[in-house]
């Protein structure tokens, strides 16, 4: 697959970064090259393999379902850059974004 | 050449899962009225090197909502990261599933104007939800705002995403399917299933087929928060969608959001593409193997459900389809039915009476129907009495409401009445036609004289009396109570 301009504007779009003009040809050489990397990874011989065999044998294991709460919230709020009252704090986002809008 | 179309449907239902802590962390998962960023962790903040741990009992609520949709339940099933970039994801991914969901291929019927029709269900999976975002411009809209307040107390809370088969075919089967679901969750007690407050929220696919053959693509609509909304997103959108067919148009497939306010839908700028989730396993979650026993065992554990125990009450018990409904769709009410039935009370009238009567009260006391202060044994000892006819209807229901303010069995609360079964007393009877006739002089002057309008003013006041007594005693009661009262004030005024 051959990587181009418009790939890199595409993904940074959705990452929500913005790439200034002059760092944008040296992004497609960057992709080009991971791309370029799947490609030797691609020559292993994988047949019959389950392409996630991750985990041998074993099932997830389970958690029972019992409530805890967490007691340093406070210093992972103190810790974010930005925050009002107990609300974390961010920029606003550019267009809807939300894809499954779940909210 | 006319053109006709049919609609075509599909519905997206997230039910929130009742487990009192999140999917992959051990958060609670109270989110309403709690203060913001209150139930959150390093794993549901997506800070780095925590790790997901899954919640059995999210993954046991799932199973028995998809075997009561009839779902076969996948032998082995894995979540995938879906990837989107927004704030309110911490870790810029939603744990989902992808290509194995806990659940495929099932089907629930619902009931519209008499009709059963089959819908048939895709899938059912589970995923966690995301966290809450507010707007900080004084409208509450988005364009404008320099900055958005993240709460991450619903990040993380168990989704079971419920995805039909399109083959809703109007607004009204969409709505019924929605009500349908939520009943079921309710029954089953798999999720409160409230959706004002978010724990069933639904997504709507619609597209026309054109009778000249044209289909028209298929158009997402999001953000209805209420059944009603959704009807209404769907009715504008078929309007919509006809009309651009009707030009000669083509449909742009498209999400796009419902405006509550004005009425419309509008089409979303987001453009992204199946692929661009990047979906992948999760590699912090091995594949999860569902034991069979388990699956048997929920199964087994499943109780009668609701369209079974409606079809059951239509056609064994003779209820109608509105009495079959409304006492079918909560398993505590129907058990309630049919313990009274079991304690000796007639079906039908069983049915009324909680149907009328112990749901009003239940509804106006607030009291869960279990803790009524009246049992199925004392309503069907009471419904005895009304069968046997030693009991007016209207006479049982003031009973019916002493037993209630007095948590009384019937008996005293007939005494306390002063009815007893058999109805008034013949004292009683004399005493209320004389009280009636003497507040009804003209009415009274005119029976006596027997005036032309004087068998029309008898049965008016007669009426008057049976009221008062509240219908416990026969006609010739009454009317030779009449006779005799009468007689006795004609000997007086001679």
């Amino acid at each position: 697959m051959a990587i181009d301009e418009k790939d890199v504007l595409h993904v940074a779009r959705l990452a929500r970064l913005e790439i200034p003009p002059e760092r944008v040809d040296p992004m497609v050489r960057y992709f080009q090259d991971i791309i370029e990397h799947f490609r030797t990874l691609e020559k292993c011989d994988t047949e019959g393999i389950d392409p996630f065999e991750e985990s041998g044998s074993h099932s997830c294991p389970l958690r029972d379902d019992e409530p805890e709460i967490w007691s340093y919230v406070i210093d992972a709020l103190e810790e974010a850059p930005l925050r009002e009252g107990r609300f974390f704090k961010v920029p606003a986002i550019d267009g809807e974004g939300d894809p499954d809008d779940l909210s | 050449m006319d053109l006709s179309f049919e609609t075509v449907i599909g519905l997206e239902v997230h039910v929130q899962l009742a487990t009192e802590s999140k999917l992959f962390c051990s958060c609670p998962t109270a989110y309403i009225g709690t203060e913001p960023n209150t139930n959150v962790c390093p794993a549901c903040l997506g800070l780095p090197g925590s790790l997901p741990s899954l919640n059995r009992r999210a993954l046991e609520l799932g199973v028995k909502a998809a075997l009561a949709l009839d779902c076969s339940v996948n032998a082995m099933t894995r979540f995938h990261r879906k990837n989107y970039f927004y704030p309110d994801l911490p870790k810029a991914f939603q744990v989902s599933q992808y290509d194995i969901p806990l659940a495929v291929s099932g089907s629930m019927p619902i009931f519209l104007e008499g009709r059963v029709k089959n819908i048939n269900i895709t899938r059912l999976h589970l995923e966690e939800d995301a966290g809450k975002l507010v707007h900080k411009t004084a409208d509450g809209r988005l364009s404008g705002a320099s900055f958005s307040l993240v709460d991450y107390n619903r990040g993380g809370v168990p989704l079971a995403e419920i995805v039909s088969e399109p083959e809703l075919s109007s607004p009204e089967e969409a709505r019924e399917y929605v009500l349908t679901i939520r009943r079921l969750v309710r029954y089953l007690e798999v999720s409160d299933g409230d959706m004002e407050s978010g724990s069933l929220r639904v997504d709507a696919n619609i597209s026309q087929k054109c009778s000249d053959g044209r289909w028209g693509s298929r158009v997402e609509i999001k953000n209805v928060n209420s059944v009603r909304a959704m009807e209404r997103a769907l009715e504008y959108e078929i309007i919509r969608q006809r009309e651009i067919l009707l030009n000669g148009e083509e449909i742009v497939q498209e999400t796009r959001h419902w405006d509550d306010g004005a009425g419309v839908t509008r089409s979303s700028r987001s453009k992204e593409e199946a692929h661009d989730y990047r979906y992948f396993p999760e590699p912090d979650l091995p594949p999860i193997k569902i034991d069979e026993e388990l699956v048997k065992y929920i199964g087994c554990s499943l109780p009668e459900l609701p369209w079974d125990r409606r079809e059951r009450y239509i056609r064994e018990w003779g209820l109608s389809q509105a009495d079959s409904v409304s006492l079918s769709e909560n398993q505590d009410v129907a058990l309630y039915l049919e313990k009274t039935v079991a304690f000796g009370a007639d079906r039908q009238l069983a049915a009324n009476w909680v149907r009328t009567y112990i749901l009003r009260l239940q509804n106006e006391t607030g009291v869960a129907i279990n803790d009524l202060a009246v049992g199925p044994e004392d309503l069907a000892s009471l419904l005895v009495h009304v069968k046997q006819g030693s009991l007016s209807s209207t006479a049982a229901k003031d009973v019916l409401g002493i037993m209630f303010a007095l948590g009384v069995k019937v008996g005293a609360a007939m005494e306390k009445s002063g009815i007893s079964a058999g109805g008034v007393s013949r004292d009683a009877l004399f005493e209320t036609v004389a009280r009636i006739l003497e507040a009804n002089p003209a009415e009274t002057g005119v029976i006596i004289a027997g005036g032309d309008t004087a068998v029309r003013k008898r049965k008016y006041l007669m009426g008057l009396v049976m009221k008062e007594i509240r219908g416990q005693a026969a006609g010739e009661e009454v009317s030779a109570a009449f006779d005799a009262v009468l007689g006795s004030i004609r000997d007086r005024s001679l």
